[in-house]
């Protein structure tokens, strides 16, 4: 039925124990086993002489072959019989020498993974290696195993190990005692909470927390190569859960915890604040009580001397919280005693000039927050005090501290309990409504915000005279400072009382356009908390007042552009029936509203993400249901800013549902003919985002003949503006007509200067109409096709009379990735060293700049090889005449020339002449100029001096 | 080498000046006045202390005049006690910054707080005397010295 043995030892005589070739034989061993061509006993008998071999070497690689192949079995491999027989074999062996204990171990943790170990197997082979084999003279990998091997009984065979009792607990403590290797280390500690609390440790329990707490606190500091991955963090984790295992480590670790606070060390204070407050889930409350008055000292000591020590100060805290938490359920004498040392100590503190005010005050904070028992306390104890101090005191500074701890103490309080239950606390929200509305900026703000947070607490009373003071701060002007906390308290409010708010918001009383801004602020923040309020602001928005309307569709927007969650809005809008309302009143007041393009631009941003939100096909009814009424009121009246309705309809729309529209012409009329500004580039925008969007190249050439014929007879102005989104619109989606576009703007240069910007304008993406948000098309590197195809134009149509083409690389530079930059910079040396010699605007000056600071900062290489051409210019601009920030640009530039680390010989030769021209500038009329020349000229001047 | 004060009282400093809309005005002139050159010297360091002199009140914005209109800036300095051996290196060190960083029309004069040390007259004397400070600035371990005070700002 088998095969015919073969003599392994002759076998593996050939084979070095690391080659390939020996992972190859084992895994055929291993395979024939798993298909029964062979049985286990089968290949020990075969292995025989080595196994028996007198030399300990042959032993060693015959118990290794073993291992390795009973390793590389499946767990079901082996059956109750062969196992009882290997494991045998196996406990035997731990006594042989010491040079083969590694191979069995190997094989003893590959026979526990068998499904079919057998019962008492693990206590067989526990005893009969806590008597042989000694772990910690092994080497490391070793005893990794032997952790292993308690690992795997703890997990699979727990009954076996809690019947050993003390003998296992007793030789497990001996092997695991003085093991110093980080990676062992951070294995054991993660299993060892688990063995602790399985096993009864009995008398060993002292030695269990001595062989543990020796490493506490962690001390280890290897460099980050040496470490292997492990830090001191976490070991100190890992540590941290085997002191406070067990109820029965109480005593030790808390002991050992104060003792270690009280060292010098940082790490030992952070690492015993830790354990303390870990043990706190675990340590009954008779523990803490017994050494609670150490414990308060130990720590009020760290909190009141952490000096800025920030996580320190703030576990300090945590580690009180949890302690006070831990005994307040056994309200026992020596509890009181301990709350009333805290708040004794604390009372001595609680003058607002006090240098412990403080960390005083976050004491308070930490045993207020704790339990209901240690609240109370604090709060009778320190309220009165602090309320009669707040009264008392007569600086601001003063009483801003005072009453901000007070609040802050409340605050803790009122989050879980009831404010009315403390008749210390009942007026706290009176005293929040007096300094709402004292003179002082800063105390009204913390009183607003006071109020807010305690929001839940105010009584019927107190809201209403509340009310009486909102109608100002909805309508007056105030400080950043109050406003933003009014805000905050609105908020708070309107999300408790909306029913009473409402009102209050219905009944104010505006007076002039100032008032209308600060109240449409107040909307923008609680409009999407309640129906009724979003409904008041979109009454204000569609309302006969065009002057409100135009405040309130400004907040609307707002409130759109905050709100992120789209199915929110989707849900919110269909709820108003938004849109359909929002566009019929559009139309009602179309003639009048062509005045306000500022107000329709709004309108249009509104519903463009109106749109946004919906899907392609709820997208398609909506395009199908208004366009057509946009056209032919246009057709009937001609009104431009319906060109801000259909771009609220048309820019955010899906691809797909584009197509399916063609551009009404009359945009192109509107762009061209139209006198307001914001209108035109709308308009311009919305043919973009059709010609970038459209599918159909024949809708597109239709667009872009209907443009060219178009564009012949309107200012140079309009056709440049024109041309240019047209080309951003092609370049993005890398058309094929795009070329033609581009020279045609570089054409334009000559005639029209300013259209230098549109080069800007191309590769600028902040522009929403032209964004993968309003799904354009946008292909990788089209910036860099655009740069370099106009670059080339540009080079091939250059004019020396005028500074237009100049002007248009400046403005590329500012807006193209520095690779490609840098990859070009030969070209553009010249363009730049021209546009420095004679462009005398400011915002190209700058754009070059800019780009040349860029490249400074980055210490790159071209800036030292063309020092020679661009040091000389710098220093000219440095006396800039018409800009004072050319002249501090030019500055920085010179000055980064000498602090980038360039090397010395390069930079040295230009020494005299920058100090020179330098010390022109310290004369300059603007002081800002000065400053950056004084900064400048001592970093050449100490460049080559001695430090 | 001893300190000879070991525990010098230190001073809170001022804030950073706010830049102002008429400095950003290019039609307007900015004139150089005593804070901007307070600013330019409050932050040499002391070559005893890690401390600037501003914090060591030895330089104080009273202290200071400018005026344009003769081109003239006067510096007082208070060394931190009457004896202090520093301070010759603390007035050229003001001295040297002053050079460096003020327009070349203004005529720099940098002297002791009357009545603050012990050998007033002949420091303000050593420091008044342009051939000696041009001396002390051809010094290699001098200026090395200098530039460490003028630079750490």
């Amino acid at each position: 039925m088998f095969k015919m043995e073969i003599s392994y030892p002759e076998i593996f005589k050939q084979v070095p124990k690391d080659s390939d070739d020996f992972q190859l034989q084992c895994n055929k061993l291993s395979k024939d086993i798993v298909d029964k061509q062979k049985t286990i006993l089968n290949v020990i008998e075969n292995l025989n002489s080595y196994l028996t071999d007198p030399s300990h070497h042959k032993r060693e690689y015959g118990t290794h072959i073993l291992s390795e192949v009973i390793s590389k079995l499946s767990s079901d491999a082996l059956s109750l019989q062969e196992l009882h027989f290997i494991n045998k074999f196996y406990t035997d062996r731990l006594r042989d020498h010491h040079e083969v204990i590694p191979a069995v171990l190997r094989g003893v943790l590959a026979l526990m993974s068998q499904k079919n170990y057998p019962d008492g197997g693990c206590t067989e082979m526990l005893s009969s290696l806590f008597q042989n084999v000694s772990c910690q003279q092994q080497q490391r990998g070793d005893r990794y195993n032997i952790y292993c091997i308690f690992k795997h009984c703890l997990e699979f065979r727990s009954d076996e190990i809690k019947s050993m009792g003390l003998d296992f607990v007793y030789g497990f403590i001996s092997a695991i005692d003085s093991e110093k290797d980080p990676r062992n280390l951070v294995f054991l500690f993660g299993w060892l909470p688990q063995l602790i609390r399985t096993v009864s440790l009995g008398h060993l329990k002292e030695e269990m927390f001595e062989t543990v707490s020796c490493y506490f606190p962690i001390d280890f500091r290897v460099s980050a190569q040496d470490s292997m991955g492990i830090t001191r963090e976490a070991l100190a984790e890992v540590l941290a859960p085997c002191l406070c295992a067990i109820d029965d480590f109480a005593s030790d670790c808390i002991g050992l915890a104060l003792e270690k606070l009280g060292s010098s060390m940082r790490i030992a204070k952070l690492d015993s604040l830790n354990v303390l407050k870990m043990g706190c889930g675990v340590f009954s409350e008779e523990s803490f009580l017994l050494h609670s008055t150490e414990l308060w000292a130990s720590i009020q000591k760290e909190v009141y001397s952490a000096s800025g020590d920030y996580e320190i100060e703030s576990l300090a805290l945590d580690t009180l919280s949890a302690i006070v938490s831990r005994i307040s359920s056994s309200n026992t004498d020596t509890f009181k005693a301990l709350l009333s040392n805290i708040t004794d100590t604390s009372k001595l503190n609680l003058r607002p000039d006090a240098k412990l005010f403080s960390a005083t005050g976050k004491i308070l904070e930490a045993v207020t927050k704790s339990s209901k028992v240690s609240a109370e306390h604090v709060i009778k104890q320190c309220i009165p005090l602090m309320m009669n101090t707040y009264q008392i005191v007569s600086t601001i500074p003063e009483r801003l501290i005072v009453f901000q701890q007070l609040i802050s103490i409340v605050a803790i309080y009122s989050k879980s309990y009831n404010l009315n239950e403390m008749e210390e606390l009942k007026l706290i929200p009176n005293l929040c409504l007096q300094a709402a509305i004292e003179d002082h900026p800063q105390i009204r703000a913390l009183g607003l915000k006071s109020l807010g947070i305690l929001h839940n607490a105010l009584s019927e009373e107190i809201r209403v005279n509340f009310y009486k003071s909102m109608r100002v701060y909805l309508v007056i002007k105030q400080e950043r400072i109050v406003r933003e906390a009014f805000h905050h308290c609105l908020i708070q409010l309107t999300s408790s009382y909306t029913k009473e708010v409402l009102p209050v918001i219905q009944e104010v009383q505006i007076s002039s356009e100032d008032d209308l801004i600060v109240f449409m602020d107040c909307l923008v923040e609680i409009a999407l908390i309640s129906d009724d309020i979003f409904q008041f602001l979109f009454q204000k928005c569609i309302g006969d007042d065009l002057n409100t309307s135009t405040h309130a569709f400004s907040a609307l927007k707002q409130v759109f552009i905050k709100q992120e969650s789209v199915e929110f809005l989707e849900n919110y809008l269909q709820k108003f029936d938004f849109l359909n309302v929002l566009i019929d009143w559009v139309f009602s007041k179309l003639e009048l509203l062509n005045t306000r393009d500022k107000m329709m631009k709004d309108v249009g941003e509104v519903l463009r993400v109106i749109v946004s939100c919906h899907n392609c096909d709820k997208q398609r009814i909506i395009v199908e249901k208004h366009l057509n009424r946009v056209i032919e009121l246009f057709g009937l009246n001609k009104i431009d800013v319906s060109v801000f309705v259909l771009s609220g309809l048309i820019v955010r729309l899906d691809r797909a549902v584009l197509s399916d529209f063609r551009m009404p012409d009359f945009i192109i009329e509107i762009a061209t003919k139209t006198t307001s500004e914001l209108v035109q580039v709308e308009a311009f925008q919305l043919i973009a985002n059709y010609l970038n969007k459209l599918d159909s190249e024949d809708e597109i050439t239709r667009i872009l003949v209907a443009i060219e014929t178009s564009s012949t007879n309107v200012d140079i102005a309009r056709q440049v503006g024109l041309c240019t989104w047209v080309t951003k619109a092609l370049v993005m989606r890398s058309h094929p007509q795009s070329d033609k576009w581009i020279n045609l703007m570089v054409s334009s240069l000559k005639m029209h200067a300013p259209a230098a910007m549109g080069f800007k304008i191309v590769l600028d993406e902040s522009y929403d109409a032209l964004s993968t948000k309003s799904n354009c098309q946008k292909r990788l590197l089209y910036k860099q096709r655009f740069f370099t195809q106009s670059t080339k134009s540009i080079n091939e149509a250059y004019d020396e009379t005028t500074t237009a083409h100049l002007c248009a690389i400046a403005y590329m530079l500012e807006e193209i990735p520095q690779t490609v930059i840098k990859m070009q910079f030969e070209q553009l040396i010249r363009f730049i060293s021209l546009g420095l010699d004679t462009i005398t605007e400011l915002k190209p000056l700058t754009a070059i700049f800019t780009t040349l600071d860029n490249l400074l900062q980055k210490k790159d290489p071209l800036m030292e090889s063309y020092i020679q051409t661009l040091l000389p210019r710098f220093l000219k601009l440095s006396a800039f005449k018409d800009s004072m920030y050319v002249r501090c640009s030019a500055i920085m530039c010179v000055s980064g020339y000498a602090t980038a680390g360039y090397p010395l010989h390069k930079v040295l030769p230009f020494k005299s002449d920058v100090i020179v021209a330098l010390g022109k500038c310290l004369d300059d009329p603007k002081r800002l100029v000065r400053n950056k020349a004084v900064a400048a000229r001592m970093y050449w001047y100490i460049m080559d001096e001695p430090i | 080498m001893e300190l000879e004060n070991v525990n010098p009282n230190v001073y809170n400093k001022v804030n950073e000046r706010l830049i102002t809309a008429e400095e950003q005005d290019d039609n307007v002139v900015d004139e150089i006045d005593t804070r901007e050159v307070f600013d330019l010297i409050r932050g040499i360091n002391d070559p005893e202390h890690p401390l600037s002199l501003e914090e060591l009140h030895v330089l104080e914005e009273s202290l200071i005049e400018v005026d344009n209109d003769r081109n003239l800036v006067r510096v007082l300095y208070t060394p931190t006690i009457p004896h202090c051996s520093m301070a010759t290196l603390i007035g050229l060190s003001i001295h040297v910054k002053l050079l460096r960083c003020l327009p070349g029309r203004f005529k720099v004069t940098v002297e002791i707080n009357p009545g603050t040390h012990a050998s007033e007259h002949s420091v303000n004397k050593q420091l008044a005397d342009k051939e000696r400070v041009a001396a002390a600035l051809e010094n290699r371990h001098l200026i090395k010295v200098i530039n460490q005070c003028i630079v750490s700002n």
